[in-house]
C-alpha cells in the first residue's frame, strides 16, 4: 500500500498536477478505516488511490481535500460518527480524525530580461521554491546557470503561458514591455512587475489603458511599477531580493512592515540589572566579552 | 602604471576606498585623461589626478562618495558653463587660469557581512541567500556539516567569533532554534553591531532576552534585538523566512540615511522633531518629552502630547508602509 501511494505520489507531482493526501490519523471507538488509512484525491475531489473510509466519511474528506488544493493549506478533519443530526450521520459511532495535505505544483517564475536583476532574481526564486523561467533573445545559459527553463523565443512566444500560479517579472530594460505586460494580465498572472523607468512605466500603462484589453482582467491585474517592497534596495542583488520578499509577500498575504512592528512589539523593556546601570554601554561590552571569553565555545 | 592602480586597490580590498579619474580636460591643467588615484577614507591619497586646488576638491568628493556610496562626477572649470548639465557637481577652479577637468569619482565600498549563528535549515538557507545577493558570509556553529554550507565564505566550528573583524558593515543573524541559543545570541549582542536578530517566537525570545539581562548584559544591546526576526511577509518555511531576514538586513542597511534625516518619510519626522500630535516643532536636543516607537524616536511639546501618542502610537506614528502605494496602477476601466 505504502509503495503504490509513494508511486502514484511521485508520479502525479512529475506530471505537476495539483493533488491532496488524506491521512486517518485518530479513530475512537468504530469505524472502517485505520489510523493511518490514506488515500489520494485529485483536484477534481476525486479519490485517485486509498481509501480512508466509506460513504459520508469520504465524501467530506473529498470535500474538504478539494478546499485543501485551493487554498492551499493543511488541515485536520474531525468527522463525528455518532452524531446523525449535525454531523456525518454514521450509525457506526465513534469519532475519526483525518489530515489532509495538499501538493500543488511549485509556482512558476518567469522573468522577462537579462542582466544583474534578471540573473539574481533567478537565483532567489530557485532557491525560495520557484520554477523559473528566463525569458530574453540574449539569455545565456552561463549566466543564468540556476534557471529550470531558458526561452530565447522572447516573452509573447508560445513557449510561455501563464496562469494564476505564475508569477512574471518584466526587467528587460528594452523595447516590447507593453505586449509582455499585457500577455501577462490576459493570463491572469498571480504577480506582475515591471522593473523600468518612470518614463517607460507610464508609456507601458498608456497602451495597456487603450489596449482594449479584456476589462475584468484589466481590473484585477495589478502591475507593481515600481517593483518590489520599500527598503531602500540600491544595487542589483538588492533589488531582486526587494522584488523577492514582495512576491512571497503578495503570494501568502503579508504586510510588508516589520515583524516587530506587525507584532505591536514598540518597544522591548528589558530590566535594569543592580549596580551596572552608570556605565556606559562600551564598557560593559569590554567586561562582558573578558566574561564570556572563559566560556567553552 | 594602470596595473600598479590595479595592485593597490586590490590590497585594499575589504576597507572602503574611492577612485578618482580624470575623463576630461581642458588646458592649462596638470591632470590629464586617465590620471587616476585611490583616496582613502582617512584622506589619503595616492596616486596622481592634478594638483593645486584640484586635490582638495577631489578629496573632499571622493569621501562624500563613500559616505553615500554614490558615484559622481564633479567639473572644476574657472568659469561656470552655461549649461549645467544633469547631476554634474561644479567647482570653480582658484588656482589657474581658464583650464577645466572633469574628473569620475567612484566609492568601492567592503560588501557587507552576514554572521550566521546556527546549523539549522534557516541557516542554511540564509547562507544560500546571502551569498546570491553577493554578502560575504559566515556561518558560526559547532559540529557544522561543510557539505551544506558550501557557499559560506567562512566556516568556524565554534561559536567563538572574537577573532572576526568587526569594523565593517556586519549583519548578525542568530538561527540556533534550540542549540545554545543564549550563548549563541550573548556572542552576538556583545560585538555590538547594529543589527542583531533572533529567529524564535516571541514568547522564546523574550525568556531568552530576560535570561541575558539577568546575566548582567546591558539592556540596551538587548533591546535592539530584532525578535521576532525579519519583514512581515508571512513567509513560510526556512528558505522564506531567509528572503525576509535578508529584506529586513538591506532595510537597515539602507535606512542608515534615514536617521541623520535624509530621504525617507520616518527619516523627516525623526530630524525635523516635529510633534506628532500638535504639529509643534520641538527641538530634540532640549525636548523634555520623548516616545520610542518602531525604532523611531518622537518628541513632544509637553506631556499631554506624550500621553495621547503613547495610547495609540500606530495612529500617529509616520511608520511607513513597505508596500509602494501603486494605487495608481490599478486598473480601472472607468
Amino acid at each position: 500500500m505504502y509503495r503504490d501511494i509513494f508511486s502514484t505520489l511521485n508520479e502525479l507531482s512529475l506530471r505537476g498536477a495539483p493533488f491532496a493526501i488524506a491521512t486517518v490519523i485518530e479513530i475512537e471507538g468504530s469505524g472502517s478505516a485505520k489510523p493511518g488509512s490514506k488515500a489520494l484525491i485529485d483536484c477534481n475531489a476525486r479519490v485517485i488511490l486509498g481509501w480512508v473510509g466509506g460513504g459520508c466519511v469520504e465524501n467530506m474528506v473529498r470535500q474538504e481535500a478539494m478546499e485543501s488544493i485551493g487554498d492551499g493549506r493543511p488541515r485536520i478533519v474531525t468527522v463525528d460518527l455518532t452524531d446523525e443530526v449535525f454531523g456525518v450521520g454514521m450509525p457506526c459511532g465513534g469519532t475519526m480524525k483525518v489530515y489532509i495535505e495538499p501538493v500543488l505544483p511549485p509556482p512558476e517564475l518567469v522573468i522577462a530580461g537579462h542582466g544583474r536583476i534578471a540573473e539574481t532574481l533567478a537565483v532567489l526564486g530557485q532557491i525560495t521554491g520557484f520554477s523559473v523561467t528566463v525569458t530574453d533573445p540574449g539569455a545565456m545559459c552561463e549566466a543564468f546557470p540556476k534557471a529550470d527553463r531558458l526561452v530565447t523565443a522572447g516573452f509573447n512566444s508560445s513557449e510561455i503561458n501563464i496562469g494564476p500560479n505564475t508569477y512574471v517579472v518584466v526587467a528587460t530594460q528594452h523595447k516590447g514591455d507593453h505586449l509582455s505586460i499585457r500577455k501577462a494580465i490576459e493570463g491572469g498572472a498571480a504577480y506582475i512587475a515591471l522593473i523600468a523607468s518612470k518614463t517607460r512605466a507610464q508609456l507601458v500603462f498608456d497602451y495597456l489603458a487603450a489596449a482594449g484589453i479584456d476589462e475584468s482582467k484589466l481590473a484585477q491585474a495589478r502591475v507593481r511599477a515600481p517593483a518590489g517592497l520599500d527598503i531602500g534596495a540600491q544595487t542589483p542583488e538588492e533589488i531582486a531580493l526587494s522584488v523577492m520578499s514582495e512576491i512571497v509577500s503578495v503570494r501568502r498575504g503579508g504586510s510588508g512592515r516589520t515583524m516587530l512592528e506587525a507584532k505591536g512589539i514598540l518597544r522591548r523593556e528589558i530590566p535594569e540589572p543592580d549596580g551596572q546601570s552608570e556605565k556606559p554601554v562600551s564598557e560593559r561590552i569590554a567586561e562582558n566579552s573578558k566574561a564570556v571569553s572563559g566560556n567553552p565555545g | 602604471m594602470f596595473d600598479e592602480f590595479l595592485t593597490k586597490a586590490a590590497a585594499l580590498r575589504g576597507s572602503p576606498f574611492a577612485i578618482a579619474i580624470v575623463v576630461g580636460f581642458r588646458p592649462p591643467v596638470s591632470g590629464k585623461p586617465g590620471d587616476k588615484a585611490i583616496i582613502q577614507p582617512s584622506g589619503q591619497i595616492w596616486g596622481w589626478i592634478g594638483g593645486g586646488c584640484v586635490q582638495p576638491i577631489v578629496v573632499r568628493e571622493a569621501l562624500r562618495a563613500i559616505e553615500e556610496g554614490k558615484a559622481r562626477l564633479i567639473r572644476i572649470a574657472s568659469t561656470q558653463n552655461s549649461k549645467s548639465e544633469y547631476e554634474v557637481i561644479h567647482y570653480p577652479m582658484t588656482c589657474h587660469g581658464g583650464g577645466a577637468m572633469e574628473i569620475y569619482i567612484e566609492p568601492v565600498l567592503p560588501v557587507p557581512q552576514l554572521l550566521v549563528f546556527g546549523r539549522t535549515a534557516a541557516a542554511r538557507a540564509l547562507c544560500k541567500l546571502g551569498k546570491a545577493i553577493g554578502y560575504d558570509v559566515i556561518v558560526a556553529a559547532p559540529d557544522l556539516d561543510s557539505r551544506l554550507f558550501q557557499d559560506a565564505d567562512q566556516l568556524i566550528e565554534s561559536r567563538d567569533v572574537r577573532d572576526l573583524d568587526f569594523g565593517r558593515e556586519t549583519y548578525i543573524v542568530v538561527s540556533t532554534q534550540g542549540e545554545a541559543d543564549e550563548v549563541a545570541l550573548e556572542r552576538a549582542v556583545l560585538t555590538g553591531v547594529p543589527y542583531v536578530s533572533f529567529v524564535a517566537s516571541r514568547r522564546k525570545a523574550e525568556k531568552v532576552l530576560q535570561f541575558l539581562a539577568e546575566r548582567g548584559i546591558a539592556p540596551e544591546l538587548l533591546s535592539r534585538v530584532k525578535a521576532p526576526a525579519g519583514l512581515d511577509i508571512r513567509a513560510l518555511g526556512p528558505e522564506e523566512i531567509a528572503v525576509s531576514i535578508l529584506a529586513e538586513i538591506i532595510f537597515t542597511r539602507r535606512s542608515k540615511k534615514t536617521l541623520r534625516g535624509d530621504t525617507l518619510e520616518a527619516g523627516r519626522a525623526r530630524s525635523d522633531g516635529r510633534d506628532p500630535i500638535c504639529g509643534m516643532i520641538v527641538d530634540p536636543a532640549t525636548a523634555g518629552y520623548f516616545s520610542e516607537y518602531c525604532g523611531q524616536t518622537y518628541y513632544f511639546c509637553c506631556a499631554g502630547c506624550k500621553q495621547e501618542f503613547d495610547q495609540k502610537p500606530e495612529t500617529h506614528a509616520t511608520t511607513t508602509e513597505r508596500i509602494k502605494d501603486v494605487s495608481g496602477y490599478i486598473f480601472n476601466p472607468e
